[in-house]
């Protein structure tokens, strides 16, 4: 689905990430892991399009991404979620998922100033979808809310929701748990794998190892820029170099 | 549902006699006639500033193509007023479109500082090019509109005129704001980079906001041409732009009805401080500083949280939503 | 010459933007009101020159920590949106400009001849002497305040607390007064600009607004933030009004100086040195 080839950006003189390579299988999870300023966020802005690459390529579905502004990748089918929350705080709940539809709809201005019946249907359509997709993530209730008065665990998944409703095929997640309490990891464990039941294909970036090992079917992890590792979750955990790098050498 | 109805209609009825009670007095109908052009400036302004977050000093340059374009128009070319009305709003949009592709770039101050630019170079050339716009003597004897033959050379019949206008403009506004339009504009002003990922093209609806709003300026400025039948280069300088600011947050942007009661609130307040004289800025810019520093969210929304704490139990969300959405 | 006022007013805008991230546009109106001081302690109050530029100074300077203090601090605290705060320095500038209407009514005042002598000749060219004087003290203002942001201590610190504010307070550097002394010192050097433009130029309401948006513009196309940007980039607009002025027309030289200032925003917004301004989104 998503295949990285030798992927390389630089800042100044810092290799931020240096010829990584990685394949996503479809409808697979797959986690990102490393230790902090690994790259691996560095990586998730490489792949929607924040960042372009120095060389190296990202396939989408065997068509090439590079180069692509987020928004167009967006609309290729990629969506993603932020280590910092960014919501569009002041609005409500439902309008930011009703805005993460965006992309998979086209009622233009001239069909809005005159109010055509396609409009409407569609208004009414984009409104039903958005709270189709709170329900699917418990947050229906909080419909009319500002999006800034949510609880932080509320808001990530709203993040979450705001991305599913642009219909993606891949998500990806940067940091889902993070700030979360065990209740609240536990609730997004299975989210998102009911994510993953209805076809997408889910790449994510997470600390908690436990989230990780239990979720995810390949792991690839990264460590100063570099790809160090890749395999099931227990191959990954008893690999000499992963366990070096979180721990450092004796 | 039915009571909304009924507010519209009585809304509606009192708007349409409120003339009849000033029959006398032209005076006042050429302040309520101000007051509605102001409201559409200011609502462009809105869709500008509150709406998509960009900053615009400027806008009396908006106003003055509207108005002098259309001025000219009909004057010198002959064209009937309300198609030189169109046109000249037309040419402002696209002036917005032109200065709004380096605009979106920028941010804040700089924002601010291009706006004014362009405010300051449009006043300049529209008090120095003396053989299109008379320079600083300015355009007189402004023909007034005619619809077939109805001419609306009164302040009464362009009262009537305007109603409609506004009507219809702020029609529009409110589908726009409430459209995917709308929505992906508020997206803009909330969070550019999250925009940027959830599929807008945060550049093309910058662009699309400025247009939108120098169209209502715009269009607002030929109508105050047409209305006043005189224009020059004093009444589009800075200070108009800080006036329209001003009106803007007074009432409360990124709302309905803000502009329309910081717009009409101002033009009625002008009028007592006319015995200031010069001194009007001053009170402009007191109020403006007052403003930012203490009731940045504007006028509506002071009222909402005075409402909210009758209202114990409702969310603000719900009001805000009523207002905003 | 001019070039050398719209730099006093240029790196007061830098020192702004450099110790606080703000941005402020009450400079111009500052000038003007710097040059009505000037002209009453001068004119009216018949006090010496020296004590009338050096009470002028300290009153602005006042000033300059009066506006910090109660307006900007208030908006500070409130985590306002930036745009806030700018609007709020430009109604800052318009109530400057009536308040000085109020006080001093909206006529043309003369300086009076500060330099007994009449225009001196350098070359072939007729100066006045009181340009020179503008150019001189402007000069020694720069020199004076690079000298103390840099080699003085508490210069130092007020840099330091511009660049990372936590990481100052820390190190025992007190922010709110490196803050308020910087608006001071921005308002001062604006005062100061004022007392040398009236007696070339006149004093009256009007004085301070142009020079206030060119000061920003030439900030801009030396680098925000940048103070010796700020100068080239006055001396760069003052060449090109100057040129201008003279070879084409006076009206056109303030079009010119804001197209000048539109293509920086356009094509350079970070300005010839490259300032780190946060100028794109």
């Amino acid at each position: 689905m998503l295949k990285i080839q030798d992927v390389v950006i630089k800042f100044g003189g810092l290799c931020a990430v240096n010829e990584v390579s990685m394949d996503v299988e479809p409808h697979s999870i797959t986690a990102l892991i490393g230790p902090n300023g690994a790259g691996k966020t560095t990586l998730f802005n490489i792949i929607s399009g924040v960042l372009s690459p120095l060389s190296g390529d990202i396939l989408f579905a065997g068509k090439s991404i590079k180069g692509y502004r987020p928004y167009m990748i967006n609309k290729a089918g990629i969506a993603r979620t932020y280590q910092n929350i960014n919501l569009f705080s002041n609005i409500t709940v439902v309008e930011n998922v009703m805005i993460g539809q965006h992309c998979r709809r086209n009622s233009n201005l001239f069909q809005t100033l005159f109010r055509t019946t396609s409009q409407v249907r569609e208004e009414r359509e984009i409104r039903e979808k958005a709270m189709e997709i709170l329900d699917f993530l418990g947050l229906a209730e909080f419909s009319d809310f500002p999006a800034k008065s949510l609880s932080y665990g509320n808001q990530r998944k709203l993040e979450i929701a705001r991305a599913l409703a642009s219909t993606p095929q891949v998500l990806l997640l940067d940091e889902p748990a993070a700030g979360m309490n065990t209740t609240e990891k536990g609730e997004l464990m299975d989210l998102i794998r009911q994510i993953q039941a209805t076809g997408v294909t889910i790449l994510i970036v997470e600390h908690d190892m436990k989230l990780v090992m239990s979720l995810a079917e390949q792991v690839h992890v990264m460590n100063y820029g570099r790809k160090i590792a890749q395999g099931q979750p227990y191959e990954v955990q008893n690999n000499k170099d992963v366990i070096e790098a979180y721990l450092g050498t004796e | 549902m039915l009571q909304k109805k009924m507010k519209y209609i009585i809304v509606a009825a009192l708007l349409l006699a409120l003339p009849l009670v000033f029959i006398g007095n032209s005076y006042f109908l050429l302040l309520l006639c101000t007051g509605m052009i102001y409201v559409i400036a200011v609502s462009g302004l809105d869709l500008l500033f509150g709406y998509s977050g960009q900053i615009s000093l400027g806008h009396a340059g908006f106003f003055a193509i509207g108005a002098y374009t259309s001025a000219i128009l009909s004057i010198k070319l002959g064209i009937p007023v309300v198609f030189s009305m169109l046109f000249a709003a037309g040419l402002a949009t696209m002036f917005a479109v032109l200065i709004a592709l380096p605009a979106a770039r920028l941010v804040h101050h700089f924002l601010a500082l291009i706006t004014i630019s362009f405010g300051e170079i449009v006043y300049l050339f529209v008090a120095h090019a003396d053989p299109l716009t008379n320079g600083f003597s300015g355009i007189g004897f402004i023909p007034s509109p005619s619809l077939g033959f109805l001419v609306f050379d009164t302040n009464m019949k362009y009262y009537y005129f305007l109603l409609v206008i506004v009507a219809v403009l702020l029609l529009f506004k409110n589908r726009i704001i409430r459209s995917r339009t709308g929505r992906a504009i508020i997206a803009v002003r909330e969070n550019i980079y999250a925009s940027d990922g959830i599929g807008i093209n945060v550049k093309n609806y910058k662009i699309l906001s400025f247009a939108l709003s120098a169209f209502y300026t715009g269009l607002a400025g030929a109508l105050y041409a047409h209305l006043i039948g005189f224009i020059s280069p004093e009444s589009f300088t800075l200070n108009q732009s800080i006036i329209f600011l001003t009106m803007l947050l007074l009432g409360g942007m990124g709302n309905f009805y803000g502009p329309i009661i910081g717009a009409l609130v101002l033009t009625l307040g002008t009028e007592y401080l006319q015995v200031l004289g010069n001194y009007q800025m001053l009170v402009y810019g007191s109020l403006l500083l007052l403003i930012v520093v203490f009731i940045p969210s504007g006028l509506i929304n002071v009222v909402n949280l005075r409402d909210l704490k009758k209202i114990l139990h409702k969310r603000t969300t719900v009001k805000e939503n009523d207002a905003n959405a | 010459m001019i070039g050398s006022i719209y730099g006093l007013i240029a790196m007061g805008y830098s020192l702004i933007y450099s110790a606080s991230g703000l941005l402020s546009f009450t400079q111009g109106e500052l000038l003007m009101f710097g040059a009505f001081l000037g002209l009453t302690f001068y004119k009216y109050a018949n006090l010496p020159f020296v004590i009338s530029i050096a009470l002028t100074i300290a009153i602005m300077f006042m000033v300059g920590v009066f506006i910090e203090s109660f307006i900007i601090r208030k908006l500070v605290k409130a985590k306002a949106n930036l745009i806030f705060i700018v609007l709020a320095t430009i109604a800052l500038s318009i109530v400057l400009k009536n308040f000085a209407m109020l006080v001093w009514g909206s006529n043309v005042f003369q300086f009076p001849q500060i330099f007994k002598t009449g225009f001196v000749k350098i070359g072939d060219v007729n100066v006045d002497p009181t340009s020179i004087m503008a150019i001189v003290v402007a000069f020694i203002a720069m020199l004076i305040l690079h000298f103390f942001m840099n080699k003085t201590r508490f210069g130092t610190s007020m840099r330091a607390a511009a660049q990372n504010p936590l990481a100052a307070k820390t190190m025992a550097i007190n922010v709110s007064r490196t803050t308020y002394v910087t608006w001071g010192l921005a308002s001062a050097l604006a005062g100061i600009a004022g007392f040398l433009i009236g007696p070339v130029y006149g004093v009256h309401l009007e004085m301070g607004t142009m020079i206030g948006l060119k000061g920003f513009a030439a900030a801009v196309i030396g680098g925000y933030g940048n103070m010796y940007g700020a100068i080239i980039g006055s001396f760069i607009i003052g060449i090109v009004e100057t040129f201008t002025a003279a070879y084409i027309s006076s009206i056109y030289k303030d079009v010119i100086s804001f197209l000048v200032l539109i293509a920086f925003l356009i094509l350079k917004p970070r300005g010839i040195f490259n300032s780190k301004v946060y100028d794109e989104e």
